[in-house]
């Protein structure tokens, strides 16, 4: 956490950073070389030479494109819905109180223990993978815009209120962006979930894509291309993260601790 | 502008701990331990600097300040002159960049109990119940159960809060909240006691309740007391004497004696003197924050 | 309004929410699939539920999640004193959890196939895993966050450091990691479905095997929406646990 570093010594302290990883890598890759057996452990410095073919042919892409398409429907239309429904939530209360109990019941439902009952509906395909994706991400959006706009300060639409706003105005100009953060919080996480699920989801139901690609090569325990799949996993989700942290922060940059 | 700056208790380092002229001494009423007189707390040319942010911050520059033995001495001064940062020297939580800071005679190193501090945040552990609280200090010296249990009790009683004792933080009001940490710092026994703005977080009724709390207990032992406050009446009505502080880079100002009959009660709030001195301090606080726009 | 009304007015909302459900479930299932319909999955419920295969089923998975969440606590728990005590050690690792964090646990299910074979040890370290990352990061924040005003009144109430450690720093990071652990039980039950389902027949006992065994073995569709709505109630009662531990644990909070 670079704010750990007193007198901001930003630039030190991530030079510093990437050394530890280059340790730690390093460290990885002695020992691999060491036991040289890659089902016991995958050896880092033959993941770029397996890679390479992955990339060349194409597959890599092609799975990553699978896994992001996927995630692309899931997710959007979780966050349409999701907000939609949110404020809808939010602003009247019957809606918010008769739609809290289902939601109560179904959030536990892990997204993955609908694979076989979708599996029954719509058969394997990508109508499947997405459905989870959706079901996976569309709960803490709804959940974080019902409370984004129940938590907004009464004094705030009041001030407004004897300012002489109307209706419109206030929730354009207060309400809106008063619960922007906790949206974009929201959505956030529900990408946390999206991505989460998406992997799931093809491990179990899915012929292309990241989560197919690591258990295939799995099962013939090709374990560094399960490591070039799983770093692949990792980089795009934490590319995805930081696009929307940046974004959070742009779009609200008052909310910023 | 005309700045006053008397250090008639300044001497050169090192030297053994001398006498107060008489009639300071004589002015109070109070039966102290220890020699009369004798400085307990001396601060030499100190200098502070932070970095923050890359920046370098200095707090105090050529502070100096001898506090004597069983009195009560408030500071006070604008904003971020830097009364907290010398407080933390006295109480070992931070080292001074130069000079030096010593107590009995001896450089300060360190935190310990003997130099109990009293924060504004009143800072109650929350996961202890009031008893564990004020136990704490006590346990950390490995006191003997039977003593540790009396004195609990003692101080608790002290404070007034008898009954809270298994009560947590956060069922107490501010105000008792302050009293407890006030019983936990002196069922130690400190020889010095400093407190940051102790009363700064309560509203201004409690505050004024307090102050008198405070006057009694404090009689009663009679420690030597360092006390920070934004509150000019709150430092008239409870020093022997109050150190002004310039701005940032702060040092001291000049330090104004209280002329006060002790026990003081609330009757002393509508004196004369308690008037006059208010103004004076008053007004030269305002000298240094008119000073910084 | 009364207080009874207003009551009755909140079990009214309940209820209409769950009916609202229910109707919705049925109208998708007349469509799409009615061997899916209330009827049928209630039916299911009264007889299958009870049985023994059940039982076995989700006393296996309780014990996978059991271990699973115990073992990545602990080590959690030891990790993130560690970095929460030290910055050097929060500087060296800070780039790999920063890495590892968003990448679902699920994706370490091939890994842990090839190191422990098509076996119950493949769930149990993947849910370890999962369990490790909340509880590590929730502790090592818990003992960050101690506001440094309790350790310099410790300090000057003439605690050593080591007393500040137990003293100070332990319970105050003690809310902060019983958060850690209830989103570690969350994550654990999500887990083990999908490790489950992955791994497949080889089980024999599970949650997710008995999915398994009745969407592509045997079809038995009402079974299986009962089976998923177990698994709803057993991580909600599960959660709702952990919450009543961590307020037993904590009597000083204000909530």
């Amino acid at each position: 956490m670079a704010s750990d570093v007193r007198g901001g010594h930003v630039g030190r302290t991530r030079a510093f950073q990437a050394l530890a990883v280059v340790g730690i890598v390093g460290v990885w890759a002695v020992a691999a070389s060491v036991i040289d057996n890659s089902a016991r452990l995958p050896n880092p410095l033959r993941v770029p030479g397996n890679a390479w073919p992955l990339i060349q042919s194409g597959e890599l892409q092609g799975h990553v494109v699978a896994s992001l398409r996927r995630i692309a429907i899931g997710y959007g239309t979780a966050a349409v819905v999701g907000i939609v429904v949110g404020m809808v939530m939010g602003a009247f209360r019957p809606a918010e109180r008769l739609l809290d109990t289902p939601m109560e019941f179904l959030r536990p439902i892990p997204a993955l223990a609908l694979v076989p009952i979708l599996l029954a509906l719509v058969g394997i395909g990508e109508t499947l993978n997405i459905s989870i994706v959706f079901y996976a991400s569309v709960f803490p959006i709804i959940i974080n815009t019902v409370a984004g706009l129940k938590e907004v300060d009464r004094t705030y639409v009041e001030a407004a209120l004897t300012m002489g706003a109307g209706r419109t105005a206030v929730v354009r100009s207060v309400l809106l962006p008063a619960a922007l953060p906790s949206i974009m919080s929201g959505l956030r996480i529900g990408f946390q979930f999206a991505w989460m699920s998406i992997v799931g989801a093809e491990l179990i139901g899915a012929v292309t894509g990241l989560g197919f690609m690591i258990l295939y090569y799995a099962k013939f325990v090709a374990t560094e291309r399960v490591v070039v799949g799983m770093v692949t996993i990792g980089v795009l989700g934490l590319v995805f993260d930081r696009v929307l942290l940046v974004l959070w922060k742009v779009m609200t940059p008052w909310a910023q601790r | 502008m005309s700045r006053r700056l008397a250090r008639p208790w300044v001497r050169p380092a090192p030297s053994p701990p001398e006498t107060v002229p008489a009639e300071a001494a004589d002015e109070r009423g109070i039966d102290m331990q220890g020699p009369r007189g004798q400085i307990k707390v001396e601060a030499e040319d100190v200098q502070v600097t932070f970095r923050r942010r890359g920046q370098e911050i200095e707090a105090v520059r050529d502070f100096s300040l001898a506090v004597r033995e069983g009195e009560f001495l408030s500071i006070v001064g604008p904003s971020g002159c830097g009364k907290s940062t010398f407080l933390r020297l006295v109480a070992g939580l931070e080292s001074p960049t130069s000079g030096q800071v010593r107590c009995d005679g001896k450089p300060i190193r360190g935190a310990s109990a003997d130099r109990g501090m009293a924060f504004q945040q009143y800072a109650l552990f929350p996961w202890m119940t009031l008893a564990a609280n004020v136990d704490f200090g006590p346990r950390m010296r490995r006191l003997p159960k039977a003593q540790r249990r009396e004195r609990v009790e003692r101080y608790i009683r002290l404070v007034g809060l008898t009954g809270f004792e298994d009560k947590y933080p956060h069922e107490l009001s501010g105000g008792m909240q302050q009293r407890g940490s006030l019983a936990r710092l002196f069922a130690n026994d400190p020889s010095l006691l400093l407190m940051d703005e102790p009363l700064g977080a309560l509203d201004a009724q409690t505050r004024v309740l307090l102050q008198e709390e405070l006057m009694r207990v404090w009689e009663e032992f009679g420690t030597t007391v360092i006390f920070i406050t934004h509150s000019i009446d709150e430092a008239a009505f409870l020093s022997d004497r109050v150190a002004v502080m310039t701005r940032r880079p702060g040092r001291i100002k000049e330090i104004i004696p209280v002329d006060l009959p002790r026990p003081r009660t609330f009757e002393t709030r509508g004196t004369e003197t308690f008037a006059k001195l208010e103004f004076e301090i008053g007004r030269s606080v305002r000298e240094e924050v008119d000073a910084l726009s | 309004m009364g207080h009874s009304r207003r009551w009755a007015s909140a079990v009214g909302y309940r209820l209409s929410g769950m009916v609202l459900l229910l109707v919705v479930w049925e109208l998708v299932a007349a469509r799409a699939e009615p061997s899916m319909s209330l009827v049928r999955v209630s039916e299911a419920a009264l007889h299958y539920l009870p049985s023994e295969e059940v039982r076995q089923s989700v006393l296996a998975s309780l014990r996978r999640i059991a271990v699973g969440f115990t073992i990545g606590s602990a080590v959690g728990l030891a990790a993130g004193f560690a970095i929460g005590l030290s910055a050097g050690l929060r500087a060296v690792f800070d780039p790999v959890w920063g890495f590892l964090r968003p990448m679902s646990p699920l994706a370490w299910v091939p890994l842990s196939i090839v190191w422990f074979g098509i076996t119950e040890q493949a769930a149990i370290f993947v849910i370890a895993y999962a369990s490790f990352f909340p509880v590590m990061l929730n502790t090592g924040t818990g003992i960050q966050e101690v506001a440094p005003v309790y350790r310099e009144a410790a300090l000057t109430l003439g605690a050593r450091r080591r007393d500040v450690l137990r003293h100070v720093l332990v319970p105050a990071a003690v809310p902060y990691l019983l958060g850690g652990l209830r989103i570690s039980l969350g994550l654990s039950w999500a887990v083990i479905v999908a490790a489950e389902l992955v791994i497949g027949s080889v089980l024999r006992a599970g949650i997710g095997y008995l999915m398994h065994r009745y969407t592509l073995v045997l079809y038995d569709l009402p079974r299986v929406v009962v089976l998923v709505v177990l698994v709803g109630v057993l991580a909600f009662l599960a959660d709702r646990l952990m919450r009543l531990t961590a307020q037993r644990l904590t009597p000083w909070r204000a909530t």
